[in-house]
């Protein structure tokens, strides 16, 4: 007895390969790559913004002949100082930062927004009463916050305009501001 | 021996099969590296006369001396530049109490001060007056992948001084 060996022809399987191999291209392009690149970018969002804020610790400014140090990340009559110092890139995604203010019991997040009205979540730009901008560039900007609670350290952390805030950029020892320096 | 005969079954020979798989290999590293590349971004940097250096290093070794100049309605920049770094343009920051704001920034027109050269660049502004404390920050030019690309240093290595008439 001979054995019936019959199956497809070698064309149609051909043929089948490459139909599976161009419908599966097809699923991967349009579901699989951006599905995986799209959390990839999500992931890889903050990379740029690590440092891109940080706290100007002093402005030395020559006033006459000498110069002086001047400290604005400090307290004062439930006031606090606060210079924000940007990276020197601008990246668009930047919508702002918050600000954490902590003591060893509580803390509060404060967020700073571009173009937000003055005095929003009680923040404004240091004896200004324009509407708080962020700093770009390089450039750095002084904020007054008011609150009657104390704390001692203060954090910044980026925010992008896609809402997501990015992990700690600075952190700060809040001091009393030096009597030079006047808040209000 | 018929039935023998027909069970004997042909496939790939081993050269085309090997052949294949390597094909597939190469192919899909190139892929991954094409879509890799993507994520990475392109450092900028510059090179001197002996390899590309990344450029944020170089800052490292400019010298150079400045005068600002206070005029109606524009600025001068006095550039001295004593190191060995081409400075590209200048970014000029006024400097107060609690700010640093970014006046502007002036290029040079043949493309950088070179080593012992000196220039004298002008911005149009109003926004400085006499005594203000200012910033000079060095500018240099690099290159990302096959595009020109300006690099501001970091504001240490600026030169502080005050703007007069």
């Amino acid at each position: 007895m001979r054995k019936n060996n019959k199956g497809m022809s070698g064309i149609v399987a051909t043929v089948l390969l490459i139909m599976l191999t161009i419908v599966l291209g097809a699923f991967l392009a349009k579901f699989v790559i951006p599905f995986v690149k799209n959390n990839l970018s999500k992931s890889s969002e903050c990379l740029d913004y690590r440092d891109h804020f940080s706290f100007q610790e002093s402005f030395r400014i020559k006033t006459g002949s000498i110069y002086k140090d001047y400290n604005y990340n400090c307290k004062m009559l439930g006031k606090y100082g606060l210079s924000v110092k940007s990276g020197a890139e601008n990246p668009a995604q930047i919508a702002g930062f918050n600000i954490v203010f902590r003591n060893k019991e509580i803390s509060k997040v404060v967020k700073i927004r571009n173009g937000e009205n003055t005095g929003t979540n009680g923040v404004k730009i240091f004896e200004s009463d324009k509407s708080l901008k962020i700093p770009v560039n390089g450039s750095v900007i002084t904020y007054v916050y008011n609150s009657n609670d104390n704390y001692d350290e203060m954090d910044i952390y980026p925010a992008l305009t896609s809402g997501r805030v990015c992990p700690i950029s600075d952190s700060i020892k809040i001091s009393s501001c030096n009597q030079e320096i006047s808040l209000i | 021996m018929i039935l023998l005969k027909n069970m004997q079954k042909k496939g790939l020979s081993p050269v085309i099969a090997t052949m294949l798989l390597l094909l597939i290999t190469v192919v899909l590293a190139i892929i991954i590296l094409i879509w890799a590349r993507s994520f990475i971004a392109e450092k900028t940097q510059k090179d001197l006369g002996s390899g590309p250096e990344a450029i944020e290093l170089l800052c490292d070794d400019i010298k150079f001396e400045s005068d600002v100049i206070v005029k109606q309605g524009s600025v001068s920049v006095a550039v001295v530049n004593k190191g060995s770094i081409p400075i590209y343009a200048i970014e000029l920051r006024k400097k107060s109490r609690g700010f640093v704001e970014i006046i502007g920034v002036a290029e040079h027109p043949s493309m950088a001060i070179k080593s012992g050269n000196d220039a004298t660049l002008k911005i149009e502004t109003d926004k400085l007056i006499i005594g203000d404390n200012v910033i000079v920050v060095p500018v240099l030019l690099g290159e990302s992948g096959k595009t020109k690309k300006a690099y501001t240093c970091n504001e240490d290595y600026g030169f502080v001084t005050e703007a007069v008439l």
